[in-house]
């Protein structure tokens, strides 16, 4: 086999003759797939940096994924314990990236996540109903093909070990038992974790502005630990952002059909749309950091927000400042912080 | 010179179909220095005043330098008014202990004007305590234009 160079991924414009290379290869692999091969696939998918490929490609990487590589696995693909059990593991962490991949293909995050994802054409999830008495199970997602999904937010209690989590699930969802237990034996089961509670559904925030409190609707509040970035790197981050990054995110915006039918929705106009699709920050707007550079933020597209000045942007960074500003250097607190979800903020405009 | 600055600024606007603010006339501009001195008890430096005189207060691609009121009715439109905008901004400098007012933001920071050692600032917008200093408002001008042409 040959060797192979991949794109970076740090926001940069990823070198499409390079990745279409990385997709053939893993189409390649999937038709040898053992426990071996599909390391080596998750590898790959990690180093061409999915989530900063152009959708289309995101969408043939994904329907390869769920068409070609996963009918395929099979977790008695071995006999040795040891191998077996990171093969299974693998398979989990292979799931999780398509979801990962199917939820980023659609930014409404308003919508329900099994939505979100059967919204790809390459789902069929349905919620599974929780037995009355067991209200506060986490969420379960089971797709016909025998995946099933346990919806886990970061921070709460997770079960770690899996056969008793299987058996939580079983309980809890008396109805889909026989599906929640064919899909560990056939390690199509997986639990998925979300950033912060709220990502499965959002939530609304209060904060301030012009001394007022004011309600911010579909807002994530993520619990993070925040440490104040050193003046240097916070400088370097910055002057990539003016030079590149805030037009190169706008375009990739203005350049999409699916983002400019949320943008249009939204109540842009389109001398706005066809400024953002310059690269140029539309009149009434601003690029916003969902999590500060001023913290462990970056710059990758998925951190960014094109937020409404008037009144969203300065109810968010003013309730950001509150939460933060006592925070000494080279301390660490944990905070639960308040973070638009989408690219967009609004995604309605004003009611 | 803040007029060829601004007329570059205006050549852009109006290939995105965006016009520039009007200048403030001269009762506009007196009656906004006098309730700046009655605010702040600070007379902001002359290179401001001709700015104003130019354009009334200033957004583009994401840079925003306020003015003395809002010329906008859409209630969707950045707001450019001085006042307006020190009150939105006045819970968090106060919590810092910030003797600032602020004069305008771009995407990562604020634009500040510090009243105690007569400075134009560039200012971190979450920490506000990562300063930048500018000799003038015509160099602040000139570096926020160059983050944004």
């Amino acid at each position: 086999m040959g060797y192979i160079s991949y794109p970076r991924s740090v926001g940069e414009r990823l070198d499409h003759q390079r990745v279409q290379e990385v997709i053939r290869l893993i189409e390649g692999l999937a038709g040898i797939v053992t426990s071996t091969a599909l390391d080596g696939i998750l590898v790959l998918i990690n180093q061409i940096g999915w989530h900063n490929l152009p959708t289309h490609t995101k969408k043939k990487l994904l329907a390869l994924m769920r068409n070609q590589l996963y009918p395929k696995l099979d977790p008695h693909v071995t006999s040795d314990p040891q191998e077996h059990q990171s093969y299974r593991e693998n398979i989990q962490a292979l799931n999780s990236k398509m979801v990962d991949i199917g939820l980023s293909l659609n930014n409404d995050t308003s919508a329900p996540f099994h939505e979100r994802l059967n919204a790809t054409g390459l789902f069929d999830f349905r919620v599974a109903q929780p037995d009355k008495s067991k209200t506060e199970a986490a969420p379960v997602l089971i797709d016909s093909s025998g995946m099933v999904l346990i919806i886990v937010a970061t921070g709460q209690e997770a079960i770690e070990n899996q056969g008793l989590s299987i058996t939580h699930a079983i309980h809890s969802y008396p109805n889909d038992a026989d599906s929640i237990k064919d899909s560990y034996l056939e390690g199509k089961y997986s639990t998925y974790f979300v950033p912060g509670k709220s990502q499965v559904v959002a939530t609304n925030f209060i904060g301030k502005y012009k001394g007022k409190s004011v309600t911010l609707n579909d807002v994530e509040v993520r619990e993070i630990t925040y440490k104040r970035r050193n003046r240097e790197s916070l400088g370097e981050l910055r002057k990539k952002f003016d030079a590149s990054v805030r037009k190169n995110f706008l375009k990739s915006l203005g350049n999409d059909s699916e983002s400019v039918k949320i943008m249009k929705s939204a109540g842009l106009t389109d001398v706005q749309l066809a400024k953002i699709a310059q690269g140029g920050v539309p009149k009434g707007y601003n690029v916003h950091h969902k999590i500060p550079i001023d913290d462990g933020g970056t710059n990758d597209f998925d951190n960014l927000v094109l937020i409404r000045n008037n009144s969203e942007h300065y109810t968010i960074t003013n309730a950001q400042r509150d939460l933060t500003s006592h925070i000494p250097y080279g301390e660490t607190v944990k905070i639960e912080f308040p973070v638009p979800p989408s690219f967009l903020y609004p995604l309605k405009g004003h009611n | 010179m803040i007029k060829p600055l601004l007329d570059k600024v205006k050549v852009s606007a109006n290939r995105w179909g965006e016009n520039l603010e009007p200048p403030a006339n001269n009762s506009e501009l007196q009656d906004f220095l006098d309730r700046v001195w009655e605010i702040f008890a600070v007379r902001l430096p002359t290179q401001y005043e001709n700015f104003l005189q130019i354009v009334n207060g200033l957004e583009f691609n994401g840079l925003i330098i306020y003015g003395t009121k809002n010329s906008e009715t859409n209630h969707d439109a950045s707001s450019l008014d001085l006042f307006e905008m020190n009150e939105v901004f006045k819970d968090s400098l106060r919590a810092s202990n910030l003797d600032v007012i602020v004069i305008g933001e771009d995407s990562t920071g604020l634009l500040t004007y510090d009243i105690n050692t007569k400075q134009f600032q560039f200012r971190d917008r979450i920490g506000l305590d990562r300063v930048e200093p500018f000799s003038s408002f015509e160099e602040m001008l000139k570096v926020e234009l160059d983050k944004v042409m």
